[in-house]
């Protein structure tokens, strides 16, 4: 019934395959060369230069208008500015996963028989006609044979008829799954990257220094997305290398929640934090003009017992700050490429003269006024950008991809061997033939056959 | 001693390689000569580039040297010279040697002196710094190394189906079962480089897959590989068909190392220069 179905041996076609292959190929290319995801009036600009670069001169500007035109208006309908989530390029997705689904329903019980099949059902003209078979003459008893293929890793079964006897055993026969393991594990990948866009997100969010912020933008849209917690940005440090390139850049983030803190960790490139399926990727970073952190460091002893109070302050350029009896601020700020050196810093507590000097960018420095010692860091402020994401699809994903090279593995290097040793009962010249087949590898397997061949022999000698 | 040195030195001992096992190709002689050349070659390289790797520390931004278009020809070249070796073992023949070690050779000397690819030793950006950065190099590598041999197979079908060193090159079933095994092993491997390219991206970035350039040009090399096998697999290609297409192949995926990087902008960029 199936196999009449016009629409089911479409579907199920290696020309349908080899088409939409071919054709998701050639397409994938567009978004390779047409910038992916930017404003309307970016392509005008995009494509009118692009056509400029060919006719340079005068007198064509006429021309170039016209094609940047209708070639932004193209874009558009084909959604070329977003390619790989267009209606055409997730039809040639969409019709490759049926291919897979319908080709591997067409064709995997057949394969399964294979796997399974009653091998010494086969007939002696079969096994004695196939490929590489070797007919050979020899006074080892059928047994002893059967000795010597066990002992070369060649285990199997022996069938007694009143005909004939015959020994089979076959090697790597469920690597003719292979082809099917790779097929199902592009459905899983696409099944994950389903899921994760139907309950998943990407999003950005910017956090300044000593603040909180619960609204992200998502990557599509830039639409606003309200986070179930604050994300409060703790402290951000940048390390350059000598030439002025970002060695390393790391935030320590904390998630608030109703006045509580759910976790705090230190993030940076390449080690994001993970909370209940939420992951935080340290992105990008800038900094806040004139805006700086102050952080003082106290000891005070209270009834014997030694404590550092530590508080942390947003300062803007020449702005005073006040906090119990003491003001301080940031007069002057030194700058070398475009990065804070120093700042100098001032200082009052008391009736003492205010203290005044300059103190390096993010050192701690020790400062003793008035009897008193503290501990200043005075720093640039920075906002972090974080890369919001949520994926709950990433695990089928990932499930996909280890299928997919166990399946390549099996399909490509696992064959199918099979032997049969055959005696025929009724012939008194007690002639055995030894038969096998491959699925592939077809000459080393027959080098093999010939090889056991040899070995048998040399009993008789 | 330097690193720079060592692979100058590498270089000109894969060019000897290659005239040697020219002659042996076409007079069947030095055969011998022309493996252990290619191994000292490789073993001056490997030198070569462990010394890189102290280098990068002593300068006090000690990384992998798989991190400039400089150094990632270098392991290019590395690794299309390990795989002949590892290919003349296996399948006990020299005939992909002057085709390979060209390559190589070639690969080599336009990274040392073309003039567009800066030989200095980079600090890394914080986006490479992961230990995802050696297996997703490494897995690509040698997907792409494989692919030139596939190529190799593929041209040397060509001569010998157009009666060009008859006597010299195996049957044409043998040299198309070459090809196919070769490619066989380059899709494998290129698959798990796209794979741990996924993943690093994921533990980095947050997004396993967003159809940057380099990626979609990746994806467009297996694709083109798996239309190759399918077309065998099921319509029976062979020969002078899938000879040609492995050659096409090895376009493409020159495209996808150097083009990309070159012609097209995206997450890859740090590759370029």
């Amino acid at each position: 019934m199936k196999k009449n179905n016009p629409v089911w041996h479409f579907f199920s076609s290696v020309h349908l395959a080899l088409t939409t292959l071919i054709a998701l190929a050639i397409t994938s290319v567009i978004g390779t060369l047409i910038p992916q995801g930017e404003a309307p009036d970016y392509y005008y600009r995009f494509f009118g230069n692009s056509i400029a670069s060919f006719f340079s001169g005068p007198g064509h500007n006429e021309f170039i208008n016209k094609f940047a035109e209708s070639a932004t208006t193209f874009t558009r309908i084909l959604d070329l500015d977003d390619m790989y989530s267009s209606w055409w390029y997730l039809s040639l997705l969409s019709i490759l996963a049926l291919n897979l689904i319908v080709c591997t329903l067409d064709r995997f019980p057949l394969t399964w028989r294979l796997i399974h099949q009653d091998n010494f059902k086969l007939h002696s003209d079969r096994i004695a006609a196939k490929q590489g078979a070797v007919h050979f003459k020899t006074s080892v008893h059928f047994d002893t044979t059967v000795k010597i293929l066990n002992k070369h890793g060649w285990k199997g079964e022996v069938r007694r008829e009143e005909e004939r006897t015959i020994f089979f055993a076959q090697k790597g026969r469920w690597g003719r799954l292979g082809v099917y393991i790779v097929h199902i594990s592009i459905l899983v990948i696409f099944s994950g990257a389903f899921i994760g866009w139907l309950g998943g997100f990407k999003a950005t969010v910017w956090v300044p220094e000593l603040e909180s912020v619960h609204t992200a933008y998502t990557q599509k849209g830039n639409f606003p997305l309200q986070l179930p917690y604050d994300i409060h940005c703790n402290y951000f440090d940048i390390k350059y290398y000598n030439n002025g390139m970002a060695k390393e850049y790391e935030s320590s983030i904390s998630l608030v929640q109703d006045q509580k803190e759910l976790t705090t960790q230190m993030i940076e490139v390449n080690g994001p934090l993970k909370y209940e399926g939420t992951t935080f990727y340290q992105a990008s970073y800038q900094p806040v003009p004139n805006s700086f952190v102050i952080t003082f460091s106290q000891d005070v002893e209270n009834t014997g017992k030694k404590k550092t109070i530590t508080e942390h302050f947003i300062a803007d350029y020449q702005q005073p700050i006040h906090w119990n009896g003491m003001s301080f601020g940031i007069l002057r700020v030194l700058r070398f490429q475009n990065k804070v050196k120093q700042e100098k810093f001032w200082f009052k507590t008391g009736d003492a003269d205010p203290w005044e000097g300059w103190l390096d960018n993010n050192v701690p420095t020790t400062v003793t006024v008035d009897g008193k010692v503290f501990k200043i860091t005075v720093k640039q402020r920075f906002s972090t950008g974080l890369q919001v994401a949520k994926d709950p699809g990433v695990p089928l994903v990932y499930l996909g991809c280890l299928m997919m090279l166990a399946g390549l593995y099996m399909a490509f290097f696992m064959s199918h061997r099979r032997i049969w040793l055959l005696q025929d009962n009724t012939d008194k010249k007690k002639f055995l033939v030894l038969a096998g087949s491959a699925s592939k590898n077809k000459i080393p397997f027959t080098d093999e056959l010939k090889n056991l061949v040899e070995k048998i022999q040399a009993q008789t000698r | 001693m330097d690193s720079s040195t060592l692979i100058g030195i590498s270089t000109f001992t894969s060019l000897f390689a290659t005239l040697l096992y020219g002659i042996n190709l076409m007079y069947n002689k030095l055969g011998r000569v022309a493996t252990t050349i290619t191994a000292i070659a490789l073993l001056i390289q490997t030198t070569g580039i462990g010394l890189r790797w102290i280098e990068s520390y002593q300068i006090g931004i000690g990384h992998a040297p798989l991190t400039n278009m400089y150094e990632s020809i270098v392991f290019f070249a590395w690794t299309i010279i390990l795989l002949q070796l590892l290919v003349e073992w296996h399948f006990k023949t020299r005939i992909s040697g002057t085709l390979n070690l060209a390559l190589a050779t070639i690969a080599l000397a336009w990274a040392s002196n073309s003039g567009t690819v800066q030989t200095a030793i980079t600090p890394l950006v914080p986006a490479l710094q992961s230990n995802w950065l050696v297996s997703h190099v490494i897995t690509c590598f040698i997907g792409y190394a494989a692919f030139a041999m596939t190529a190799a197979f593929g041209l040397l079908y060509l001569l010998r189906s157009k009666g060009i060193l008859v006597d010299r090159l195996p049957e044409l079933n043998i040299l198309d079962e070459l090809n196919h095994k070769t490619m066989v092993f380059g899709f494998i491997w290129l698959t798990a480089g796209i794979i741990s390219g996924s993943v690093w991206a994921n533990s980095a970035w947050g997004t396993y897959w967003s159809w940057d350039s380099k990626e979609v040009w990746s994806l467009i090399t297996w694709f083109f590989y798996a239309i190759i096998l399918h077309a065998r697999f099921t319509r029976g290609w062979s020969g002078m068909k899938i000879a040609t297409l492995s050659m096409a192949g090895l376009a493409v995926v020159m495209f996808t190392y150097f083009g990309v990087n070159f012609w097209l902008s995206g997450l890859h960029s740090y590759g370029a220069s």
